[in-house]
C-alpha cells in the first residue's frame, strides 16, 4: 500500500505546476479581428431597427388616416334609419 | 491575466489545442460584451477565469452528447494528450492523470485544474467557483482519491487484459 501511495504521488506530481502554454502567434489578432466584427455589426442592426421602426409608423400613419377618412363619411350617412330604435327586442 | 492563461486553463479541460483556441476566442468576445455586468466586487482576472472554466465545461458537455452518439468510433480512438511544457519522462504518468480527470465530476475537475495543476492560491479558486475556501479544499481531497482510484482501476484492467493475451499465446 505504502509502495502504491508512493507511485501514486509520483504520478501526480508530474502534472503539479505545469506552466502556460503559448497559443499560436496569430490568436490574439484573431481575437481582435472578431472584436471589431462584434463591434460594426451592432450598427448594420441599429440600421435595421430604424428601418422597421419607419415601417411601423407608416402603417401607423397610413391606418389612422383611413379610421378619420371612414369616421368622415359614416357621419354623413347618419341621417339614415337606425335598425333598432330603443333596444327593446321582446316589445311587440 | 492574459490570453495564455485563458488557452492554457482551456488546453487542461479539453485536452485539445484547437478547441482551447475557440474558447479563448470566445472567452474574450464575451468578456468584451459583458464588460458592463462586470462587477468590481470581484478581480478581473477572476471573472474572466470563472468565463472561461464554464466555456470549458459547457463545450465538454456539448462534446459528450455529440460522443454518445458515436461512441464506438470514439472509443476506439482515443488519442493521449501531450502537453507541451510535459518533460518526455513525465508524459506517461501525465496521460495517466488526464485521461483519469476526463472522469471527474465538473466541480472536482475545476478544483483540481485550478489548484493543482494551475497553483492558484486557493481563495482565488474559491471566488471563481464561487464557494469556500472550505469546499475547494474539500473537492480537492475527493479528486485527488477518485484520480487514484481510476488511475489504479485501469491499472487493474490493463494488467488482466495482459494476463489474458498472454494466456491466450500460450495455448497457441
Amino acid at each position: 500500500m505504502k509502495q502504491q501511495d508512493k507511485n501514486f504521488d509520483q504520478i501526480l506530481s508530474s502534472v503539479q505546476g505545469l506552466g502556460t502554454v503559448k497559443p499560436k502567434n496569430d490568436l490574439f489578432k484573431v481575437i481582435q479581428e472578431r472584436v471589431q466584427e462584434e463591434l460594426i455589426i451592432p450598427k448594420i442592426k441599429l440600421l435595421w431597427i430604424a428601418a422597421a421602426a419607419i415601417i411601423v409608423l407608416m402603417i401607423n400613419v397610413y391606418g389612422f388616416t383611413n379610421v378619420k377618412q371612414s369616421s368622415q363619411s359614416l357621419s354623413s350617412t347618419e341621417s339614415s334609419t337606425p335598425l333598432t330604435r330603443n333596444f327593446n327586442f321582446y316589445e311587440l | 491575466m492574459n490570453v495564455a492563461n485563458v488557452y492554457h486553463t482551456a488546453l487542461l479541460y479539453l485536452q485539445n489545442e484547437a478547441e482551447a483556441d475557440e474558447i479563448t476566442q470566445d472567452v474574450f468576445l464575451k468578456v468584451f460584451d459583458k464588460i458592463e455586468t462586470f462587477h468590481q466586487d470581484s478581480k478581473l482576472s477572476t471573472w474572466i477565469y470563472r468565463i472561461t472554466v464554464n466555456a470549458s465545461l459547457n463545450r465538454l458537455k456539448k462534446n459528450k452528447r455529440w460522443s454518445f452518439v458515436r461512441w464506438k468510433e470514439e472509443e476506439d480512438i482515443q488519442v493521449d494528450f501531450d502537453h507541451p511544457q510535459l518533460l518526455a519522462e513525465k508524459k506517461e504518468d501525465a496521460n495517466l492523470i488526464f485521461r483519469a480527470m476526463q472522469k471527474l465530476p465538473d466541480s472536482q475537475k475545476t478544483a483540481f485544474i485550478l489548484s493543482f495543476i494551475e497553483e492558484m492560491p486557493r481563495q482565488e479558486v474559491a471566488d471563481v467557483m464561487e464557494t469556500s475556501l472550505k469546499a475547494v479544499e474539500s473537492l480537492l481531497q475527493r479528486a485527488k482519491k477518485n484520480l487514484r482510484q481510476f488511475i489504479n482501476l485501469s491499472e487493474e484492467s490493463e494488467g488482466i487484459r495482459l494476463d489474458i493475451l498472454s494466456n491466450k499465446k500460450d495455448r497457441e
